[in-house]
Formats: C-alpha cells, sequence, structure tokens
C-alpha cells in the first residue's frame, strides 16, 4: 500500500472533517408547542430524586389525551428536581419542587411561567401549596434538617414569603375546611403525631391535635369531618435493621369532628400504613391507598375494608372533583416513564396513558 | 492517544528476533531474557509481539483481544490530571461521571459501571462494596502506562470483566543514577497541583518515591438552566495527596522483587444536583492504602510470577444532616502463575488466584461480609501455518463453597500479510454481586439470593499498519463486535417502596469502533501526527423479568450513547508542541425508557508547550491548555453542568 498521498494537508482535513461529522450528528430538538389548557388537569411526574428530570403532564378531557412535558416545553427549561405536588388557583398553577427548593407558579391556561418562588426567597424544602385567597397562599416546608417544619406564607401578588409559622416535623398535606388550615405532620426525617390548626386570618396555631404517628394526608367529607392518615412509625434495631416491634406503630386512619380525634382505625400491620386520602366529589366515599393498593370506605364505616377496590401497585391517587373517576399514577421505578389510569369510580379501568417519570400525584 | 497496535506495530516491524517476552524484557530489568527471545516465536509469525501492555497472559494468550494503549507522549500538554479526564479525552471508554470533582466510571462496549475492572500492576482494584473504582482519584501523576482491553475477559481475569479491563502500571525499566522531576500546576477554579518524583537506580534496583498534593475550589460559572440564572457551582472542591513507592531489585540474574506501596487520601464535597436547591453539605473522604509485593523468575524455558497485594480503602460520608457513616473493606489477593515455552509456536500458562475480601458497612448491620475466592486459570497458545496465532483459555473459580461456571475463552489471530491482519475471539465472563447488592439493610434491603451477571462477547476485527516509509506511519482498525449479558443486576422498588437488587434483565450489547493514528516526520524539527476514534454502541435491554419495567423492552441502557468520537492533533516543531484536541458524546439517554436525553457535546481544547534544555542533565518544560476553548455548555450526567473556557498552566522541571 502506498500512503504517499498523505501529506500534512490532509491531515489537518482529516481531523476537521471528523470534526464536521460529529457536528453534524448534533442534537435536532423537536419541542412541541402545547396548546392552552381549557378543561383537564395536571399529572405530577416527581422524577427520580437527583436526577434532574421531574416533569409535568397535563390530561385534557375533550381530547382524550395527555400532553406531557408541558412545563419545559413551555418555558424551555427543565421544571428542576424531585416535584412533591401542584395546587391549581386562583388560574395559577403552583408547582412544588421539593429538591429544587422553589415553587414554580404558571398560568393555568398556557402553562406559561409567571413567577419561581425559591431559596431567594426563603424557601427550604417546600412539599403542598394551599391557596388561601388571590393575595396569600400556605406552602408546607420541612426545613433543611428535615424536622423543623414550618408552613410559609407566601404572598401570592409580588411572590414572596411573608412570614413562616413553626408547626411540627416533616408538614406535608394540609387543607382549607371549616374556615381553619389542617397540617399535617408527617415527620419528615423524623417522627410526628399531630395535625395542627392554622387561622388563615391571623396565620396563628390555634390548636395541636394529637392523631398518631406520622400524618401524612387529609381530607374533609361532606359533614365536614377532617380524616386523616398516618403511615406509623417504624424503628429500626441499630445493629441488625430489623423492625423493633415494640417502639413501632401501624399506620392509621382517624377521623377528626369539632377538632378533636373522634376514632382511629389502626392498620393490620406495622410497616405500611395508608396514605393518601381523597374523597369523592360528593363527600361520601373516601379512598386512600394502603400497601400500594386502592381502598375504598365510606364516611359513616368504623372498619377498615378488608378487600382493595383496585390490588394493584399505585404512586400516586386523586378523585377527579368533575367526575368522580379515581385517577392513579403508576411508577414501574424512577428511572423509566410511568403511567396514569382512570378508573370509574366503582373501579373500573377506563384507559391508560403514558406520563413522565414517577406520577405522584394530580391538580385540578 | 492510543495505540492499538502497538504490539501489531512491533510485529510488523521487527525484522530481527524481537518476539516472546519482549516486554518481560523490560520488566525483568534485561535480566536473562535474551535467552526467552533466543527460544522464541519465529518471524514469520507476526501477532505476538507487544510492547506497552504490562501482562504475560494478555502478551501471549490473547492475540485476538483488541488492546489499545494510552501513550503519554501522544496525549502532548493537554495533561489531564485524573484517569477520568484521561480516559474521556484519550480511549474509547465511556466515562460516566458527576461532574468535574464527582464519582466517574468506566463503562466499555455498552456495559454497566462496573463491568469494567481496573488493574493496577496485575491487581485488580475494584471495591467490594459497589463494584466500582472512582476514576476521578486516580492521579495520573502515579501512572507511566496506561492500556484497555476491550471486550470480554473473564477467562484471563476472572470476575467482573463483562466490559474489558483496564490495566495501569509503572514504567518497570532499570534506569541508573539519580533523576528527579518537580511538577507545578496552575488552572482555573482554584485548582493547583504540586507533585514530586524522585529515583535512584544502580545495576541490580531502582527505588522510586514520588508524591502529589492536588486542591481544586471548581467552583466555575455557569448557566444554571433549572433555575434560569448564572451560579458559580458550589461545594464542588476536592483536596487529594498522596504518596507512591516503589522498590525494584534483581536478586539473582533470573530473579526480581519488586515492593510498591501507595497511600492516599482524599476529601471530596459532594455538590448534589445543579436542580437542587439547597446547599448540600455533604462530604466524603476516602483513604486508600495499596501495597503490592511482585516476585519473577524468569528461565529459558519458563517464567514464573508470583505476586500477593492488600488493599484497604476506608470511605466516610457525612452529609451534615444524619450521622456519619465510616464503611472499611479490605482485600487480599494472592496469584501465581507459570508460562512455559512447550515447544516451537506452543506455549502453556497455568495460574491460582486467591481474593479475600471483607467489608464493615455501618448498613450491613450485624453482618460482615467475608469472601473467598480461588480461581484456576489454564492457556495455551499454539501457532498454525504460520500465519494463525489461537489461544484457548480457561477458568474455573472456587467462591466460598460454590463453584462457579467455566469461563472459557478463544482467541484467534491471522496475519493476512505483512501490513493487515484479522483476529477474532470469543468468551464468556461474569460479574458477583457486591456486598452492598447482598448485604445492605435499612429503607433498601440488599438481596442475599442474587444470582451472578453472566455474559458471552464475541467480536471480529481488522487491524492495518503501513510504515513502509520512515518517516511516515500509518495504522488503523476496525472491530465489530457483540456481547450478551444476562441476570443484569438492577435496584428496583420492591412492594414496600423499598429499593432492592435484582436480577432483572438480559442486555444485549454491540457496535462498531474504528480507530486510525498517524505519523508523520517531515524532518528533524517538525512533525505531525493525528489520533481518532468513533464508536457506535447499541445495548439493549432484550429480556426483562421480575419486577422490571417490561415497558422498557429493547431500550438503549441510560447513558449509553450511540456515537462517540475523538479525535486529537499533534505539531511539532524544534521544542514547541501545538495539540488540538477534540471529543464528541453523541446523545444519550438518561431514563430506561428512552423518553429523555442528554444533548450530544463536543468539547475541544488547546495546548502549546515549549521544552527547555537548560543544561545536559537539566530540562524545563512549560505549558498551557485552553480546554473547552468554545465554551461550550455541557453535562456529562442530567443536572451536573461542567466548566466552560478554562485555561491550565504548568513547569515541569526534570533533572537526571
Amino acid at each position: 500500500m502506498n500512503f504517499n498521498f498523505w501529506h500534512s494537508f490532509n491531515f489537518w482535513a482529516l481531523f476537521l472533517f471528523t470534526n464536521i461529522i460529529f457536528i453534524s450528528c448534533g442534537d435536532d430538538e423537536d419541542p412541541t408547542p402545547s396548546p392552552p389548557a381549557q378543561d383537564g388537569y395536571f399529572i405530577v411526574n416527581e422524577g427520580g430524586f437527583g436526577n434532574a428530570n421531574t416533569s409535568l403532564s397535563y390530561y385534557d378531557r375533550q381530547k382524550d389525551s395527555v400532553l406531557n412535558k408541558v412545563f419545559s416545553n413551555t418555558n424551555n427549561r427543565p421544571l428542576g428536581d424531585q416535584t412533591q405536588s401542584m395546587a391549581v388557583f386562583d388560574d395559577r398553577g403552583f408547582i412544588v419542587v421539593q429538591n429544587s427548593a422553589k415553587i414554580e407558579v404558571i398560568d393555568r391556561e398556557t402553562f406559561e411561567s409567571l413567577a419561581t418562588i425559591g431559596v431567594d426567597e426563603g424557601i427550604i424544602s417546600p412539599r403542598y401549596f394551599l391557596g388561601i385567597s388571590p393575595t396569600k397562599g400556605y406552602v408546607t416546608d420541612w426545613g433543611a434538617d428535615g424536622v423543623s417544619g414550618t408552613v410559609k406564607v407566601l404572598d401570592l401578588e409580588n411572590y414572596e414569603v411573608i412570614s413562616s409559622i413553626p408547626v411540627g416535623a416533616g408538614p406535608n398535606e394540609l387543607i382549607l375546611a371549616n374556615n381553619q388550615v389542617y397540617v399535617a405532620n408527617g415527620g419528615g426525617f423524623g417522627s410526628d403525631s399531630t395535625v395542627v390548626v392554622i387561622d388563615p386570618q391571623t396565620d396563628t396555631i390555634i390548636e395541636e391535635i394529637v392523631v398518631g404517628d406520622n400524618p401524612s394526608s387529609l381530607t374533609v367529607d361532606t359533614n365536614g369531618n377532617i380524616w386523616v392518615v398516618g403511615v406509623g412509625k417504624l424503628v429500626y434495631d441499630p445493629v441488625d435493621f430489623s423492625v423493633v416491634e415494640t417502639e413501632s406503630t401501624p399506620g392509621f386512619i382517624a377521623r377528626l369532628e369539632n377538632d378533636e380525634v373522634a376514632f382511629t382505625l389502626p392498620a393490620a400491620q406495622i410497616n405500611t400504613g395508608p396514605a393518601s386520602i381523597r374523597v369523592d366529589p360528593a363527600g361520601q366515599q373516601l379512598y386512600f391507598r394502603y400497601q400500594g393498593d386502592i381502598h375504598q370506605m365510606g364516611i359513616t364505616d368504623i372498619a377498615l375494608p378488608t378487600n382493595p377496590l383496585i390490588d394493584e401497585s399505585f404512586y400516586g391517587l386523586a378523585v377527579d372533583p368533575i367526575s368522580g373517576e379515581i385517577l392513579t399514577g403508576k411508577a414501574p421505578n424512577f428511572s423509566s416513564v410511568g403511567s396514569f389510569t382512570r378508573y370509574s369510580p366503582s373501579g373500573d379501568l377506563i384507559r391508560s396513558y403514558t406520563v413522565g417519570i414517577a406520577p405522584n400525584g394530580f391538580a385540578f | 492517544m492510543i495505540n492499538t497496535l502497538g504490539r501489531l506495530h512491533h510485529s510488523f516491524n521487527s525484522s530481527s528476533s524481537k518476539v516472546v517476552f519482549l516486554l518481560t524484557l523490560e520488566l525483568c530489568l534485561a535480566l536473562s531474557s535474551r535467552s526467552f527471545s533466543q527460544l522464541a516465536k519465529q518471524d514469520s509469525i507476526r501477532v505476538l509481539a507487544s510492547v506497552e501492555v504490562t501482562d504475560t497472559r494478555l502478551e501471549y494468550f490473547g492475540s485476538g483481544d483488541k488492546i489499545s494503549t494510552i501513550l503519554p507522549q501522544a496525549i502532548g500538554y493537554t495533561k489531564p490530571n485524573n484517569l477520568a479526564q484521561l480516559l474521556m479525552r484519550y480511549s474509547a471508554v465511556n466515562v460516566r461521571s458527576y461532574g468535574i470533582s464527582g464519582l466517574s466510571t468506566a463503562s466499555l462496549r455498552g456495559s454497566g459501571s462496573n463491568h469494567t475492572p481496573i488493574f493496577w500492576e496485575g491487581i485488580n482494584l475494584q471495591s467490594s462494596m459497589n463494584g466500582s473504582l472512582d476514576l476521578t482519584l486516580m492521579p495520573t501523576f502515579f501512572l507511566d502506562k496506561v492500556s484497555l482491553q476491550h471486550g470480554n475477559a473473564g477467562a484471563l481475569y476472572g470476575a467482573g470483566t463483562l466490559g474489558g479491563a483496564i490495566h495501569l502500571g509503572s514504567d518497570t525499566r532499570l534506569q541508573p543514577g539519580t533523576s528527579g522531576k518537580l511538577f507545578q500546576q496552575f488552572g482555573s477554579f482554584g485548582d493547583r497541583q504540586l507533585g514530586i518524583q524522585l529515583q535512584y537506580g544502580d545495576q541490580a534496583g531502582l527505588l522510586r518515591i514520588r508524591a502529589f498534593d492536588r486542591k481544586a475550589d471548581n467552583d466555575f460559572p455557569y448557566y444554571n438552566i433549572y433555575r434560569n440564572r448564572e451560579e458559580r457551582r458550589q461545594h464542588a472542591g476536592l483536596s487529594q495527596r498522596g504518596i507512591l513507592t516503589e522498590f525494584y531489585r534483581k536478586l539473582s540474574s533470573h530473579q526480581r522483587i519488586s515492593v510498591k506501596y501507595w497511600l492516599q487520601d482524599n476529601e471530596v464535597e459532594i455538590p448534589g444536583v445543579a436542580a437542587a436547591g439547597g446547599a448540600t453539605q455533604a462530604l466524603q473522604s476516602d483513604l486508600f492504602h495499596r501495597m503490592v509485593l511482585d516476585w519473577e523468575l524468569v528461565q529459558p524455558k519458563y517464567k514464573v510470577e508470583a505476586r500477593t497485594a492488600i488493599l484497604g480503602h476506608q470511605l466516610v460520608y457525612d452529609d451534615n444532616i444524619r450521622e456519619e457513616s465510616t464503611s472499611e473493606a479490605t482485600s487480599w489477593i494472592t496469584e501465581l502463575q507459570g508460562t512455559f515455552y512447550l515447544r516451537e509456536g506452543q506455549w502453556f500458562l497455568g495460574g491460582i488466584n486467591h481474593t479475600y475480601e471483607q467489608a464493615e458497612v455501618f448498613n450491613y448491620g450485624a453482618n460482615s461480609p467475608r469472601r473467598n475466592r480461588t480461581a484456576l486459570f489454564l492457556s495455551y497458545n499454539t501457532q498454525l501455518y504460520e500465519r494463525l496465532d489461537a489461544s484457548v483459555s480457561l477458568r474455573e473459580t472456587l467462591i466460598g463453597s460454590d463453584w462457579s461456571p467455566i469461563l472459557p475463552s478463544l482467541s484467534l489471530a491471522y496475519s493476512i500479510d505483512p501490513n493487515w491482519r484479522l483476529r477474532a475471539k470469543v468468551g464468556r465472563s461474569y460479574n458477583l454481586p457486591t456486598f452492598n447488592d447482598l448485604f445492605w439493610l435499612g429503607a433498601s434491603q440488599g438481596n442475599t439470593n442474587l444470582l451472578p451477571e453472566e455474559g458471552w462477547g464475541t467480536e471480529i476485527g481488522l487491524d492495518v499498519i503501513n510504515s513502509s516509509q520512515s518517516s511516515w506511519k500509518l495504522q488503523g482498525s476496525f472491530t465489530a463486535f457483540s456481547n450478551w449479558m444476562d441476570d443484569w443486576i438492577q435496584w428496583i422498588p420492591t412492594e414496600n417502596s423499598q429499593w432492592s437488587p435484582r436480577n432483572v434483565q438480559q442486555v444485549w450489547a454491540r457496535g462498531l469502533e474504528a480507530t486510525i493514528e498517524a505519523q508523520h516526520t517531515f524532518t528533524q524539527d517538525l512533525s505531525i501526527q493525528f489520533w481518532g476514534l468513533y464508536s457506535y454502541t447499541r445495548s439493549t435491554k432484550e429480556k426483562i423479568s421480575g419486577r422490571g419495567n417490561p415497558a422498557d423492552l429493547h431500550k438503549q441502557l441510560i447513558y449509553t450513547p450511540y456515537h462517540q468520537g475523538k479525535a486529537s492533533a499533534q505539531f511539532r516543531f524544534q521544542n514547541w508542541e501545538l495539540g488540538l484536541a477534540s471529543n464528541f458524546i453523541g446523545e444519550q439517554f438518561t431514563d430506561e425508557s428512552n423518553r429523555q436525553a442528554l444533548s450530544a457535546y463536543m468539547i475541544t481544547d488547546l495546548s502549546l508547550g515549549y521544552d527547555w534544555q537548560i543544561h545536559k542533565s537539566h530540562q524545563l518544560s512549560a505549558y498551557g491548555a485552553l480546554n473547552n476553548i468554545f465554551d461550550h455548555a455541557y453535562e456529562v450526567r442530567q443536572g451536573y453542568p461542567m466548566p466552560g473556557r478554562n485555561y491550565q498552566l504548568s513547569l515541569i522541571y526534570q533533572f537526571n
């Protein structure tokens, strides 16, 4: 073989050529424009913790279809890391991105970003948002250590934190009922057993109700009674990491009447307490996740249901406030996309849709 | 830069009897190897000789393997600080990294991050706890030779080698006299490094000591796309120091002994994902002790090598939220092997390896896992019809009280003519579950029922070399490979919202690799060199079982780009050298369902250096490098930004 034709020019030509090939193989972005949302709801995809791949999906009721990545496609930037929840209030969407320590505020119809309330405003480890008035909102925040939890009071005009109400360890879901705000202290990185009641007029705590270990989720029924579910407490032996049964407690469902515990139904086993309690539009039927399955009970029941309504493993649960459909999110793992499935109120499957990674909740 | 055809080059060029144990000549401090050479393979068999590879097994029984050597002189003046950067720029390795100071691991040919073990002086440095070695913590100042074995290498090197193996070592040539080196480097973002090397040698031995100290703040500015603003990377600093002592001694004209001790301490700030809001406080410190004792006997018709090594690793992790956790792992590896000349063109190797591993980890609870592995390995090499070189190897391991599957391999090389060579290989390997996979306790649970991962790999390749004119050298290689890996271990969420590892999938990795290297010497003062590689890799999940996600079937593994291309050029004029290096990493999926991807990127570095011979025995070199000259914003892992344009200035003083 004769390689004499190789001379210095060819050398550089080859180098440049290689580079050109590389460049031409570059990215081919295809941002799909998102049409404005008229009638539908959001699906929150938590993503894998630390992988910066959380996303937001939108279900359009008219078209019966899902739009994925609506935040990043509309705003040309990623949403962040680990979205814990979202709430729609006053035509705005409040997306609570916990590990990014921020709340992204979007227009509910155009998905366009309106503001970011973040670290600079005093957000640390936010969990759930609750709108109080068009100018005021609350967000639960775990704090840096995961045990010094607060409720941050937000100014929804200037998107600032006005004040901070210390509530307990790991404040989680919160609801507005009977003109009061109920905050479930889920424990965070520690443990807690209270639901704190706040007066939204004065932003002060008016009551602390001991309900059981690590209450994480609550809802209100048609009678104005508050239903709380807690995951219980797991204490591990420091040597062999087995569960110390004597110090651990099972999960539970409790009903609060007039800010007092009317009764508590403990779960059968330590380890897998109920979570994500929701109520149907009539305020009569309760749905919750227990050992991953969906369970249903009436507000007059005095015992936990023995059999699940839907026997599958779910990560997110909500009830459509308009249709009463049971909406579920399924996360096969935290590194591939999950699915969102609609079920009829009686648990019959309607349809499944592919969404983002780890769908953990919905916003209406 | 990779000299893929190192040994081919040698074989093509050897007109005299540069043959068997050529490397041994070097290793043995020029003991009695002449007799070996005389016995050696015939010149007509042009496939066995080798230059850079530091291992007898590969040398004599892996002629069908694709080996590439990173030649220090070809890297020029863009000298990377650590092994992660070196492999990223100058090898086919896909380095998976959590950013500039973060954990970096090697993936070859679409395999997993712990499927390419790293051997230092023949000793596997993979951690028994997590199966990997952080390439970021490996200073290039302590390494003289880096070579890569591509593809399945189970029969020759045992467990873990599903993707290939990386071999590291020191320069073992005997250099009489006293010499030394002082190395000082400054770079952007608070990067400063000091290195010192002193050595003394005589006809019978050599003592070499080198030490380094490096600190980097890595507080580079970048645009945080997650927070929509300019920021500086926070809490990404690192501080390292280490000492490596090597002692070589001829015991007789046929025997040599060496002792090496490597002590290194590292403190690394863990910056966390850029999308995270709060400032992380996590710190990790890693303390390594590595000691290897090596003995070699070379006789005309056989060679015996024995080595024993102790590796200690203490890892302290403190996130400043929970209690600090300390993990300690110790390995004791002992190996004995003999290589025998049977008759003309026939060689035999037999050896035994014993590896003992133990670990004390907070999250293993009361478990203090210990594992004993004893492997027996045999290889036979023969030349057929003067042009075909064939090796068969077998390895069988007793793990605790269980026998592993037998690992066979067949390695073939066929010389078409002095310029062209065909090679082929087929082999089996496996990878044992790590101690974390087996014994982790707490909110996530290890799984003691895990099976080893198993793989079969095949490849064919074509090598070419042309150096018909003394001023020109051109070599190239083309390889196609296919590698099946079964019972791939993955941590997945289980019923109780816990994470646990399972043997969930079968992976098929296949692809093409092409490399080219060319040199031209115009005059004594002017020369030019080019190196480039391209690889295409498909690595897909072909079966998903258990609680794996069936929707991920046939999808590409995450952080495994289809396309990789790397190239560099060096231009030498008198004492000046100008270098340009580029690497392109194609789009890579960041989720198992292949719906999200990290953009492709190409990074180009420019360097300029000058060597000044102050005196006959004193030399000063100065160089500067401008990295990422186009100031390209990129991430090597989603949420882990890399620095934009940055510089490095270095001074090296050497005496001898």
